[in-house]
């Protein structure tokens, strides 16, 4: 594991784990995950709530909240910072300044009893010294790029705003001080059919203008198809599969992402074919012995019952964990 | 309760470590309560050759003004104590329960009366009022004391259950009973009380915790010839009467009292945590 | 607006059902107060005559005792209102004196006692809401369960003992210094201030550890907020969530506590200054019952009863002003 760190790696995740305590238990919300992500990429995560890509991503800030614990790995930012290792306010620098996250459902993620202006100079304050006016235009312009008035959303409350106006303001939040990596946390969820639509444009332009590394979680496949070009499915905390988006949607090689394939509806697709995935979702107290995805697996051999199948590299530039991937299609 | 439901019980209170530590306080009190004035006869002669005697293997605590055993006083006292905060803690309950229920569940104008009334009482401070009803009417009588002690207390626990009724008088299933045609005071009795429960434990055990304030003071103050062994008035009689406070050598007959006062205090409210928790259905399994 | 109205309403009708209360209350007892006083300062030789007896007893209230009630209700009322409420049996000094003349110490006392535990409080409950899961929390919140349990006056009595009979470091009675003359010499203050000391502590000491769980509570909650996270997400530095984020959204719900509060302040404990024999009203309060003083305990109680009734009106109009969610929800 020893190579030579690439340049254009933004982050390079290796062998990350999370973990949970609580009273008497614990859960690996993130067991052992290796990751790369490429400068300037669009890259998202799927997998459904629970399968550890909201405690991925917090990692990649160090901002996994108690009690959980990453307990072991490294998260190397642009070839030479462990974001484990910083301190204080190292950390505190490279928060917003080069890594910014919108997290999921902004309904919360702002100060109940201060307005949105003040909230976003005071963002702009703790890092850089713009002065007040310098720092009003580009909260402007911001507000503006996510089709907000910034008059008046920056003299709102937080609840005199809607849920679509407050994601959006989160956006333009994120990128008050040029991040180099934006991770957003299902940035759609919970909006109607033209916010997302919206959104999504949003960052579409953003990707074209200001050439940041995008991070895209969700469950919902269909978002990324605008945005995103390489994707990681999670599973139990488990990274399963790695490709770019063709690759994943046209010739899924893990069954969890054969299974996801089958049961999203397409807007030409014959709604008759859906096939959900059979059993419950994983219980992360009791995992299974072996691949967490046996007991739902319409592949599943012996092996696949004893040993949990690492992620590896196979042809096409891509990832897999799984014993049977050559007999996927 | 069932033998299942009483041994539940029984293990959150052991779970929650304060709760337990209460429970064990207020055991042990009521046992001294209860068994003591069996096993050790209350001599209340003066003995002059042990005025304030220091602690010792005859007198754990050592002996009073006029030369009684305090241990004994604490004793006997615990009774008094006891039957006085339980008696008020019940009124109070009782009384503000039905105020509650009838004004929260019967409306229009019993409701608007009646909020009025717990209004008013509220805002008369409570311990002035108990002191000018106790001063004035010189009672001996333990419910009478009990009634005196919980005129301002009723009141809290009358808006506390009324908006408790309030908001599950528009409840499904009271809709349902209703609409079965179930008299009134039948929905409010087999419906609506059994969910109250739990409220109307936790007020109980603070209306208690209020009472032993309010009675400790009444007695210390000394308005209120009732017992002499109550603590209140053995903290009245070391304090004023004889003035042990300022005497160098007799100072444990002031420290046993409040000693007990606060043991009491502690271990009632240590055991409300555990009445929170017998309560509170996310930790039942 | 309407609420406004509603509340005063109530408040003036506390207040009439206070009076009544008091008036009647004395009317009731066995044997009418009056007429003991009169056989008391027959037989002790303080009056002559029996006529000289009632005159005295008579002008003890403002009141003539063989009008019908309702007249002697609606004497008093007036006589209320010009300030007249009769003289103290024990002292012969008008009540209303002795009222003024005591009601300032104990809302001094009182007051800076309700500002010290509720900083103190609110200081401590942040510190503890931050350091969840610390080996020391236990004990702390031990610690704190145990000063909120101990009654106030108890507190008083230990603090009496200690730092009084044991330790004799502060004064023992009174307000300030007798041999100091009152004024704004730096003396006399240093001397109130001793002297309030004792007080002021059996307050604190009981108090705060309300203020500091409450607040721990709060703080607690939203330090799983959302937004806190997000904060820290946004590179805020620690010293400015604890402040603007997690400080300014726990303290708003203490308001409520915190301006009720204010209304019982004006109450005092009747048992603290007895103690340090404080000239508050609840001292005079507490004498007034034991000697049976009619008039000065049915003055006293109705002055009690205005001030908190009224405090309690003022109090909830502020924070009116303070939350404004709550002027919306109307």
């Amino acid at each position: 594991m020893s190579q030579q760190e690439s340049p254009t790696k933004i982050y390079h995740i290796a062998d990350l784990t999370v973990e949970y305590y609580m009273r008497r238990l614990s859960i690996r919300a993130v067991n052992s995950v290796n990751l790369r992500i490429e400068k300037g990429e669009a890259f998202g995560i799927v997998g459904e709530s629970g399968s550890g890509k909201t405690t991925l991503a917090l990692s990649l800030l160090n901002l996994v909240p108690k009690p959980g614990r990453i307990t072991s790995g490294s998260i190397i930012y642009d070839g030479n910072k462990d974001v484990l290792k910083l301190n204080g306010n190292e950390l505190r620098r490279f928060r917003w300044e080069e890594v910014a996250m919108v997290f999921q459902g902004a309904l919360n993620s702002f100060n109940p009893v201060v307005r949105i202006g003040d909230q976003m100079l005071e963002t702009i304050d703790e890092h850089k010294s713009l002065d007040r006016q310098e720092g009003l235009k580009k909260i402007s312009t911001l507000l503006e790029m996510v089709r907000l008035d910034p008059e008046r959303t920056m003299r709102s409350f937080p609840h005199e705003l809607s849920g679509g106006m407050k994601q959006r303001t989160m956006i333009a939040m994120s990128l008050l001080l040029d991040p180099k990596v934006l991770i957003l946390d299902e940035p759609t969820t919970a909006l109607d059919v033209i916010s997302q639509k919206h959104i999504l444009n949003i960052l579409a332009d953003l990707r074209k203008q200001i050439g940041a590394t995008i991070i895209l979680l969700s469950h919902d496949l269909a978002i990324f198809t605008e945005v995103v070009e390489r994707i990681a499915v999670m599973y139990a905390g488990k990274l399963v599969e790695v490709a770019s988006m063709d690759d994943l949607f046209l010739r899924p090689k893990h069954p969890y992402t054969l299974g996801l394939m089958q049961a999203t509806p397409s807007v030409l697709g014959d709604v008759s074919k859906l096939k959900p995935i059979p059993g419950s979702p994983p219980d992360m107290f009791s995992l299974p012995k072996g691949c967490p995805f046996n007991p739902r697996c319409p592949f599943t051999i012996d092996t696949c019952r004893k040993v949990n199948p690492p992620l590896e590299e196979i042809p096409g530039n891509r990832l897999v964990a799984c014993h049977r991937w050559r007999d996927v299609t | 309760m069932g033998y299942r439901e009483a041994k539940e019980t029984l293990s959150i209170l052991v779970e929650n470590k304060r709760a337990l530590l209460g429970s064990l306080i207020l055991l042990a009190i009521v046992l001294m309560a209860l068994i003591g004035p069996l096993a050790i006869p209350l001599n209340l002669d003066p003995r002059f050759d042990r005025v304030y005697a220091p602690p010792s293997w005859e007198h754990p605590l050592g002996c009073d003004y006029i030369g009684l055993d305090i241990l004994t006083e604490i004793i006997w006292g615990a009774r008094d104590v006891l039957t006085i905060v339980v008696l008020a803690g019940t009124i109070t309950v009782v009384i503000g329960a039905i105020v509650g229920l009838v004004a929260g569940y019967f409306g229009g104008i019993t409701d608007l009366l009646l909020s009025s009334l717990i209004d008013i009482v509220l805002t008369i401070p409570g311990l002035p009022l108990v002191i000018v009803l106790a001063g004035l009417t010189q009672t001996r009588d333990p419910l009478s004391i009990g009634l005196i002690l919980s005129a301002n207390s009723w009141a809290y626990m009358g808006r506390s259950i009324r908006s408790q009724v309030l908001s599950m008088k528009e409840r499904d299933f009271i809709e349902a009973s209703r609409a079965m045609g179930i008299s009134k005071l039948n929905i409010v009795f087999r419906d609506i009380l059994p969910i109250l429960m739990p409220y109307v434990g936790i007020n109980f055990l603070f209306a208690i915790v209020q009472a032993l304030y309010a009675s400790v003071a009444l007695f210390f103050i000394g308005v209120l010839p009732f017992s002499t062994v109550h603590w209140g008035t053995m903290l009245n009689i070391a304090m004023q009467v004889s003035g042990a406070i300022f005497v160098p050598y007799a100072r444990h007959y002031v420290i046993a009292p409040i000693i007990f006062i606060v043991l009491l205090q502690v271990g009632l409210i240590l055991f409300s945590y555990g009445i929170e928790d017998i309560f509170n259905p996310r930790l039942k399994t | 607006m309407k609420w406004m109205y509603r509340r005063g309403i109530l408040a003036l009708l506390s207040i009439f059902f206070a009076v009544v209360l008091t008036f009647f209350l004395i009317r009731l007892m066995p044997g009418n107060p009056m007429d003991v006083y009169v056989q008391i300062l027959i037989r002790s030789g303080r009056a002559r005559t029996r006529e000289e007896a009632i005159e005295r007893t008579r002008a003890l209230m403002p009141v003539n005792m063989n009008d019908p009630l309702w007249k002697q209700l609606a004497d008093y009322i007036l006589a209320m209102f010009r300030g007249d409420l009769g003289r103290s049996i024990s002292s012969f000094a008008p009540v209303s004196d002795i009222i003024v003349k005591s009601l300032p110490w104990t809302v001094f006392v009182s007051s800076v006692a309700l500002v010290i535990s509720f900083s103190i409080g609110t200081a401590l409950g942040l510190v503890l809401a931050f350091n969840r899961g610390r080996k020391f929390e236990g004990f702390s919140v031990a610690t704190l369960t145990l000063f909120g349990a101990i009654p106030n006056y108890i507190m008083a009595l230990v603090l009496f003992y200690v730092l009084t009979i044991v330790y004799p470091i502060l004064p023992m009675r009174g307000a300030y210094d007798s041999t100091i003359a009152p004024g704004l010499s730096f003396q006399f203050l240093l001397s109130v201030l001793t002297h309030a000391m004792l007080p002021v502590a059996s307050y604190v000491l009981t108090d705060f550890s309300g203020w500091a769980l409450g607040i721990r509570a709060m703080a607690t909650t939203i330090l799983g907020e959302d937004y806190v996270m997000v904060a820290k997400a946004r590179g805020l530095r620690q010293s400015k969530i604890v402040t603007n984020y997690v400080g300014r959204n726990s303290i708003l719900p203490q308001f409520t506590g915190l301006v009720m509060s204010i209304g019982f302040m004006f109450g005092g404990s009747p048992l603290v200054e007895l103690i340090f024999t404080y000239p508050g009203i609840g001292r005079f309060f507490a004498s007034a019952v034991s000697a049976r003083d009619y008039p000065l305990l049915q003055g006293l109680f109705l002055m009690l009863a205005i001030t908190v009734i009224s405090a309690n009106f003022i109090a909830d109009l502020l924070y009116i002003q303070i939350d404004p969610r709550v002027k919306v929800g109307e």
